[in-house]
């Protein structure tokens, strides 16, 4: 059986009263032309219960909450553990009926997936960077720990690991060339990871790399998702996504969607997990269209509304 | 940062560089060190220190730099290398893209050398005349005093792999043999070899450097065939006629080397906006930023104009002109 909640928009203010006034009804509606069944509101407040009664919409009172999450507290009463589950937040007033219905088709065939909603990203991760100043330059060479004798660390002491970001490059000599590797500093000292090439009594050569926000810098990086979806080839400075061909501008950037609080799908024994980290292999996503992700945070969102709504 | 602590972080970076240059056990490897993540944090960090380094200076310099002449408005083809001829009294200047090497007395103009031989041609002169070599007609001239012309080399037929031997970067006479810096088709490598001077069959000679992975120029100082990187502020000499060349100094950089001369018995190194001499022993004598704030040049390549006036002259790509500095003694 499918059980539909809607969050509560919260705020006590006089642009959120109207907007809850006018946007409430909107949403019952998509959701009814979507799947035909009536949603329940979440009520955490009087004057939100109130403003329900008087709209005619079918109020569920529960504690004041995050409204941007589901009070889990309540998904047992309102649906049993295998009941399929669909939260839309009250500030996505643009959602539309296909989309929900797309969203309960994926879930259907999927054997119960939590589903997602996702908006394209305002900026592109594949474009963030962060700088860094060329720091010391000094000769090092890699000892174990005296505490942790299974552990590698650089013998040099005194680097400032008071600035996030700040690292070692280790630059080493091998048979086959040089091979560097970038090391976190750890109580102003560099610790090896396990997983590095590095080994024990190796000589190095060090660049201090301090991580900077203004002024000058030596080496900017790109952002790398841990996933390999894109990759920054420090030598060249180029780009490429996951199959290898070249990120040249925003045109071929790789396609991605940010997880967004607009729609949730998922089993009623599911529910704790709305706000869990997405399960990269099991959870599906459904993605917006722009003209339907606007999410309703602050007045200016509401008169952006209202222009999509061909108010001026 | 005072310059002793800068003097020392400098020297520090730079045995980095010439530890992690020599560990390279192979031409490959040298190939992938270099413009390699590593490469560049080392470059930078020096610029950055050889910036400081001069700012630290914590009296005047000795010297500062005056203009004293500017011509050549208006040089058309790219020009790249200029050098002073003393047999011709005058200042030749090559280009990249046009076949003619433009002669300039005292500022004014003399007539073009023509010809498909000067296209893309470095020059090295000698007090008897001014040796050509044209990469677009790859040919080794000699230009003496009456403007006759001998050629002196094939190149072609000197280096016949194309590949290799795409481009010729700088060249020099020195004793009995002609000295190249040339480089491949995929401008990822640099090498130096040599041939014997009017031998066209001659044998090529292979020079290895010691950590210059992208040399730049020749000069002669003292009596030594000296060798000058694009990077790093590293000074190599020529260890024997047939040995390849080996570290002799640092000096160091604020800013990528654009050209290098010898002023007397030490060198003058050029970068877009400075020039930078040095002793022997690479101790900095002198420093001069070129032009203002409002006004900054693009310096290409410099030469010493000795039969002149003691004179440096240089190429300005900023407005495309020849430039002529004085080292003057600072009053102060």
């Amino acid at each position: 059986m499918l059980r539909v909640l809607v969050t509560d928009p919260g705020e006590r203010t006089a642009w959120n009263r109207d907007y809850r006034r006018r946007a409430l009804p909107r949403i019952a509606e998509a959701i009814r032309a979507a799947c035909g069944e009536a949603p329940m509101f979440l009520a955490e407040s009087e004057d939100s219960r109130d403003l329900l009664a008087e709209l005619g919409l079918s109020a569920f009172e529960t504690a004041p909450n995050d409204d941007r999450a589901i009070p889990l507290d309540i998904s047992d009463r309102i649906c049993a553990p295998d009941d399929t589950l669909l939260v839309v937040s009250g500030r996505a007033p643009l959602l539309r009926a296909d989309t929900i219905r797309r969203a309960l088709a994926l879930h259907a065939g999927s054997a119960g997936s939590r589903v997602r909603s996702c908006v394209s990203p305002q900026d592109h991760p594949c474009q963030f960077r962060t700088f860094f100043a060329a720091g010391q330059v000094r000769s090092g060479k890699t000892e174990r720990l005296p505490d942790q004798p299974d552990r590698l660390r650089i013998a040099i002491d005194g680097l400032d690991d008071r600035q996030p970001g700040n690292h070692v490059v280790a630059i080493a000599s091998g048979p086959q060339g040089v091979f560097f590797e970038e090391i976190p500093l750890r109580d102003g000292r560099a610790a090896i990871p396990e997983s590095s090439a590095l080994r024990e009594g190796d000589l190095l050569q060090c660049v201090v790399m301090n991580a900077v926000d203004s002024g000058r810098f030596d080496v900017e990086r790109c952002y790398e998702p841990h996933c390999g979806y894109w990759r920054f080839n420090k030598n060249t400075k180029q780009k490429t996504d996951a199959q290898g061909r070249e990120i040249w501008g925003r045109q071929v950037l790789p396609a991605l969607f940010r997880i967004s609080d607009h729609l949730w799908l998922g089993r009623g024994d599911n529910a704790a997990a709305f706000r869990t980290a997405p399960q990269r292999h099991t959870d599906l996503g459904v993605p917006l269209a722009d003209e339907e992700a606007l999410f309703v945070e602050a007045e200016v969102d509401f008169l952006q509304l209202r222009l999509a709504w061909g108010e001026f | 940062m005072d310059a002793d602590t800068l003097d020392r972080e400098i020297r520090l970076t730079l045995d980095s560089y010439v530890a992690l240059t020599r560990g390279l056990p192979d031409e490959a490897a040298r190939e992938s060190f270099l413009w390699s993540y590593p490469w560049q944090l080392l470059s930078r960090r020096l610029f950055q220190l050889g910036s400081a380094r001069l700012a630290a200076e914590a009296a005047p310099l000795p010297t500062v730099v005056e203009q004293v002449a500017e011509y050549g408005h208006g040089l058309t083809g790219d020009p790249v290398l200029l050098t002073w001829s003393p047999a011709h009294d005058a200042l030749a200047v090559t280009s990249r893209n046009a076949p003619v090497i433009r002669l300039f007395r005292y500022g004014a103009p003399l007539p073009d050398l023509m010809g498909d031989t000067y296209r893309n041609a470095a020059v090295w002169a000698e007090e008897n005349g001014l040796w050509i070599a044209g990469d677009g007609g790859r040919r080794v001239t000699f230009l003496n005093a009456a403007r006759e012309t001998e050629t002196r080399l094939d190149i072609e037929r000197a280096f016949p792999d194309r590949a290799t031997a795409a481009h010729l970067i700088h060249f020099a006479r020195f004793g009995e043999r002609l000295y190249f810096i040339l480089q491949n088709a995929q401008g990822n490598q640099r090498r130096v070899c040599s041939v014997p001077l009017g031998d066209v069959d001659g044998s090529l000679q292979e020079h290895p450097t010691d950590v210059s992975l992208w040399p730049r120029q020749f000069n002669v100082v003292d009596g030594a065939l000296l060798l000058t990187d694009h990077w790093f502020p590293v000074v190599e000499a020529l260890d024997g006629e047939g040995g390849g060349f080996r570290l002799r100094t640092f000096t160091f950089a604020a800013e990528d080397n654009r050209g290098c001369c010898a002023v007397d018995d030490g060198l003058l190194l050029a970068s877009p906006r400075r020039l930078l001499q040095f002793s022997p022993a690479g101790k900095l004598l002198a420093a001069g930023l070129v032009g203002g704030e409002d006004r900054r040049p693009n310096l290409r390549n410099i030469t010493a104009t000795p039969s002149r006036s003691g004179t440096v002259a240089a190429l300005d790509m900023r407005e495309v002109c020849i430039r002529e500095f004085a080292l003057r003694n600072n009053p102060a």
